[in-house]
């Protein structure tokens, strides 16, 4: 499928902010998967734009506002054809948990086998991964069984966590937003020796509103496979990859520091239209 | 007033236990007989005064005064014959050109970590790998513009390799200033025994700060990025700044705008070119790494990965600092030089390998253990002289986090004769040369003999008991 | 040199004379006091608190004293810590603005500056005090006047010294000014009185020996006290270092050597306000300065000082510059993500 995809992110400050140095994580990744037709990334105060590829592979747009400002509004417009894969087989014995030694040698898998900021893998994590893939020897239905167990824990509630909620509030809680359904299911997965990225993109829907995450398991064999625990499915061509790392630390769509008060609101609108291919 | 000084064990810089005093120091040792110790003591005083007017302090880490404390010196230098300086030279040479390839390869294609050389468990769990500098370009290809190796010697007398410093190696100022007082003391022993000179070592830095600059600048403005006056080194920023000549600044004189880096003057922004940052990573920019902190530049990793600014030492060194690295860094010779090591390594385990782990629970009363990233002394285990409550608290911290652990045999360091409470007695000494890496590798002949001052005590450090000695590297062999 | 330096190096001069001037107008006043006859309540309150007003801190003194008695206002001058201007405070901030700098200074000036430091602070002092205030006061010019002394033989005559000169000829005008309003009340608003009884007299040699003016004003006339001479003199005098039209000359001079900016151009505000009011000073006489009305005049000599000062800052320092704790460094919101409610079939 083909989309426009309009984002815009507007902050404003009570009081004129300075020294403003943000990093943007908003261009979609061409990968295999998605064609990236067009992508365009507009900064209010004008800014001079400088990209480069970070640790992850992600494309980041750096810029700074030093002057005082009382508002900064990023908008990126982007076109993107995605192709995704036919699904697996979701029955189906497709990789071995012995054969899961072969992704130690695969790039950069040794982080997303560890605990990172939003993510621990802690006994209680354990517990919960082994009760839930209990009886399975293959790696690919243990991280569907994963997914469905996450899908099945948490309750989707708005405003129910923030931006910086860690995965053991998650499941003290039991309840989160697409980013902590997905801090859960890396957490499960690693400790159950699966190689598990966090993705930031888009879920094109009619009431899209915000960015998406979800996560992607490594299976020899079969390479890097995108899951969506919050919805409890694989990857469908309604989905857009922004960007992946070992959890929202790593592609946060808008980081940066100013300096003045924090006192600030911040507005986001998303939307996402399908167009004719 | 030597003349009853005794060896007790181990190997002894200046006395052979049966020949007696070695070639290279038979020259100082009949000069210094006629020194009686009326006069030695009047030098000693004359000394201290000097140093403590000049503020030649160093401030102590934990010290509840917040005291500035003299870093004690000892008037009897340690002498290196020039064939054994040399041995070192090709040694240290060979051990900083395959760190600086260590660390460029690292930060691209990870070509040693591919060919199972070094397992990727080991640099990707390193605290100091720094992923945000991945796939950067640096000027020249130069990681660790300064360098700073402690050398031991065993009991055989043979050198080994201590431990890299590659982030912000301090004690050169020391060095220096060792050596002019030294030639106030013994203004005559230095023409008639011929010793290599150190003062040209602020000029040889400035040399290397320059050659890093970012390309098409034709008179590039050095600075010196210090933390400012609560660092423990900070009279060595300043000595250092001021003998070359350059700009000392805090992190809030400076600022980036559009990629570039200035400093603000009285005659408005100047554009700087070239840090020489004495600031840990940690610190350098609250846009990267940590974001509490207010020592650093906002923007300044941007200003460096756009080839706008050069940093010494670059980003991303504390790797080799890491202890645990230091045991691959034989293998590194190897696998990037295609060499031998000319400089072995002290005998290490570690706690992350199955085998070591064994055979260091077995042993860990005769071993010195040490934390991966620790420096100064501190968060290490000296087990023969631990007590049984110290080794098991050690145990249960290296089960609960073997990766950040190494350990090694506890090397009985050479030792030298060093004037203590009004005799001359033997105390365990290391070496520290420091390597500058720019058009080319230059060592400062010698480097900082650092004196364990504590009878019996092997830790030579300054904040933990330690002094120093002038170094000698003599031009001929005696 | 930069700007955070120069800043510090300014404000270290400042301070330091500041506190010397402290020194001098509390005690001169002090031992004025030994000299006036049928001293009352009231006419010690009338006594104190000009010289409070004339320091600025009127408002800060009354929060913290009830009542204007010499024991208060010394108390308030000299060592209470709350008062930021008081003779103790203002060594510690001329202490600590030399730390801060303490490689670009020498280590004389350091020393000697660190001695005043604890000297002042410790219970010797108070001892000192107790025992004979003129011993504490003459210990605290001698210190200042050693250290101008090693401030100007020590010290490079590069730019950082301009800018401590421009801080010490500064402060100076601008507590000549003061002292000499200490006395304005005694005075009719517009006009020179024509006589003055020997009260009077003596209030105003003391005005003249608070600038340690006394013998040279002698010099020139005698021992002939008049307001209308002692203004003149320490306004208008081109060669008493403490006059008003003296220190702004040597103001003047530090400000052009550090831009090197030649006489009769100006490239900055502080320059441009520096050079009218020395010219106005060079071109007044005093008759026309009482016929404005001496305390306004000197009002408008401290608002001009004070515009110098601001300019100063902004033409060399501000930049925009910021102390290290002004304002945090705060994290840009990071968006949290939420996606659509509805889920796909």
């Amino acid at each position: 499928m083909r989309f426009d995809i309009h984002h815009s992110t507007r902050y404003a400050y009570t009081s004129p902010v300075r020294d403003s140095f943000n990093d943007v994580r908003l261009q979609p990744m061409p990968i295999p998967e998605q064609v990236v037709e067009s992508f365009l990334l507009k900064v209010l105060p004008a800014a001079r734009l400088t990209h480069f590829k970070d640790f992850y592979s992600n494309w980041v747009n750096h810029f700074e506002i030093l002057e005082p400002h009382s508002y900064l509004v990023i908008e990126a417009r982007s076109r993107v054809s995605t192709r995704p894969p036919a699904p697996l087989p979701a029955e189906e014995k497709l990789c071995p948990f012995a054969r899961m030694g072969e992704a130690t040698h695969v790039e950069r898998c040794f982080d997303y086998l560890q605990s990172s900021r939003f993510v621990e893998l802690s006994p209680e994590a354990w517990k919960m991964a082994l009760d839930a893939t209990y009886g399975q020897d293959d790696a690919w239905l243990a991280a569907l069984a994963l997914m469905k167990f996450v899908h099945g824990f948490l309750k989707y509630e708005s405003n129910s966590t923030h931006v910086h909620t860690h995965m053991r509030e998650v499941i003290a809680d039991r309840r989160g937003v697409c980013q902590d359904f997905a801090h859960l299911m890396l957490g499960l997965c690693r400790v159950m020796k699966i190689p598990a990225r966090y993705v930031s993109g888009y879920l094109a829907t009619e009431s899209a509103s915000a960015t998406h995450a979800w996560v992607e398991v490594y299976l020899p064999g079969h390479g890097w496979r995108g899951l969506d625990p919050t919805h409890n499915c694989q990857i469908g061509e309604t989905y857009v990859k922004i960007g992946n790392g070992r959890d929202y630390g790593d592609v946060s769509p808008i980081s940066g520091n100013y300096r003045g008060t924090q006192q600030r609101t911040m507005e986001v609108e998303v939307r996402i239209t399908p167009v004719d291919v | 007033m030597l003349q009853q000084y005794q060896v007790n064990g181990g190997y002894d810089e200046m006395l052979d236990a049966r020949a007696g005093v070695r070639g290279h120091y038979q020259k100082f040792h009949k000069l210094f007989r006629s020194v009686s110790p009326g006069e030695f003591d009047a030098k000693r005083q004359a000394v201290d005064t000097a140093f403590l007017r000049q503020g030649i302090t160093f401030n102590v880490y934990g010290d509840a005064a917040g005291a500035e404390k003299i870093f004690p010196f000892d008037l009897i230098p340690r002498i290196i014959p020039a064939k054994e300086w040399e041995h070192l030279e090709r040694g240290l040479q060979q051990r900083i050109a395959a760190l600086n390839l260590f660390l460029h390869d690292i930060y691209h294609e990870q070509k040693i970590l591919k060919d199972g050389v070094i397992p990727e468990f080991y640099v990707l769990s390193a605290r100091h790998f720094r992923r945000e500098f991945v796939n950067f370009e640096v000027p020249k290809g130069i990681y660790i513009h300064i360098c700073g190796t402690d050398l031991i010697r065993d009991k055989d007398g043979n050198y080994l390799v201590l431990e890299d410093n590659g982030r912000c190696p301090s004690g050169v100022s020391y060095v220096l200033e060792n050596r002019r007082a030294m030639k106030r003391a013994f203004p005559g022993m230095f023409e008639g025994i011929g010793v290599r000179p150190v003062e040209n070592y602020p000029q040889e830095l400035l040399k290397t700060l320059q050659h890093i600059a970012p390309a098409g600048v034709a008179d590039p403005t050095v600075v010196l990025l210090t933390p400012g006056v609560y660092n423990s080194a900070y009279f060595e920023h300043t000595y250092l700044a001021r003998h070359m000549g350059i700009e000392i600044v805090e992190g809030r004189d400076l600022f980036v705008r559009d990629s570039r880096v200035f400093m603000r003057t009285t005659k408005g922004p100047q554009p700087v070119h070239v840090i020489y940052r004495r600031l840990d990573d940690d610190f350098l920019d609250p846009t990267v790494f940590r974001r509490d902190s207010l020592l650093g530049v906002p923007g300044l990793v941007h200003a460096y990965r756009a080839g706008n600014v050069s940093l010494a030492n670059s980003i991303g060194t504390g790797i080799a600092d890491d202890k645990v690295m230091y045991y691959f860094v034989p293998r590194m010779i190897k696998y990037y030089l295609d060499q031998e090591p000319i400089l072995p390594n002290v005998p290490t385990y570690l706690a992350s390998e199955e085998k070591d782990m064994k055979y260091i629970m077995e042993h860990l009363p005769e071993l010195v253990v040490k934390a991966a990233n620790e420096s100064g002394g501190y968060g290490m285990l000296m087990g023969p002289k631990a007590t049984k409550a110290e080794i098991e608290e050690f145990r249960a911290k290296i089960i609960a986090e073997p990766r950040n652990y190494i350990a090694q045999p506890m090397i009985f360091l050479s030792q030298h004769p060093t004037f203590c409470e009004g005799n001359f007695e033997g105390r365990h000494v290391d070496l520290r040369p420091f390597i500058l890496s720019g058009e080319r590798t230059t060592i400062i002949p010698g480097g900082l003999t650092r004196v364990a001052l504590r009878k019996g005590s092997l830790v030579v450090n300054s904040s933990q008991g330690g002094g120093s000695k002038d170094t000698w590297v003599l031009y001929g062999d005696d | 040199m930069l700007s955070r330096v120069a800043n510090s190096l300014y404000w270290m001069a400042r301070y330091i004379e500041r506190a010397e001037n402290i020194a001098r107008i509390v005690d001169v006043n002090l031992q004025l006091l030994l000299d006036i006859r049928n001293l009352d309540e009231r006419r010690l309150i009338a006594y104190w608190l000009p010289i409070v007003q004339a320091t600025g801190d009127e408002v800060e003194f009354f929060k913290l004293h009830p009542q204007a008695t010499g024991l208060a206002v010394t108390e308030f001058l000299v060592f209470q810590m709350e008062n930021p201007n008081s003779l103790v405070q203002s060594i510690c901030q001329g202490r600590e603005n030399a730390r801060m700098v303490r490689d670009q200074i020498t280590m004389e000036l350091w020393e000697e500056l660190n001695r005043l430091y604890l000297f002042v602070r410790s219970p010797q002092a108070r001892e000192v005090w107790n025992r004979s205030p003129s011993d504490f006061f003459h210990e605290v010019k001698a210190s200042s006047l050693h250290i101008i002394g090693i401030m100007n033989a020590t010290l490079i005559h590069n730019q950082g010294w301009w800018f401590v000169q421009a801080g010490q000829f500064l402060e100076r005008a601008d507590k000549t000014t003061r002292i000499l309003d200490v006395r304005y009340q005694t005075l009719p608003e517009r006009g020179v009185p024509e006589r003055i009884n020997s009260d009077e007299a003596l209030e105003w040699s003391a005005v003249l020996r608070s600038c340690s003016a006394w013998d040279a004003y002698k010099s020139i006339h005698g021992a002939d006290i008049h307001p209308r001479r002692v203004a003149e003199f320490l306004l208008l005098s081109d060669d008493f270092p403490r006059s008003v039209r003296f220190c702004v000359n040597e103001l003047n001079r530090a400000l052009r050597r550090i831009s090197g900016v030649p006489e009769g151009h100006f490239t900055n505000d502080a320059e441009k306000l520096t050079g009218r009011f020395l010219a106005e000073l060079q071109f007044s006489t005093i008759d026309e300065i009482f016929e404005h009305g001496l305390h306004r005049y000197l009002d408008d000599a401290q608002g001009k000082l004070n515009n110098i000062g601001g300019e100063l800052f902004q033409a060399y320092i501000f930049q925009p510059f910021q102390a290290a704790n002004e304002e945090h460094m705060v994290q840009q919101e990071e968006q949290q993500q939420q996606p659509g409610v509805t889920r796909p079939a």
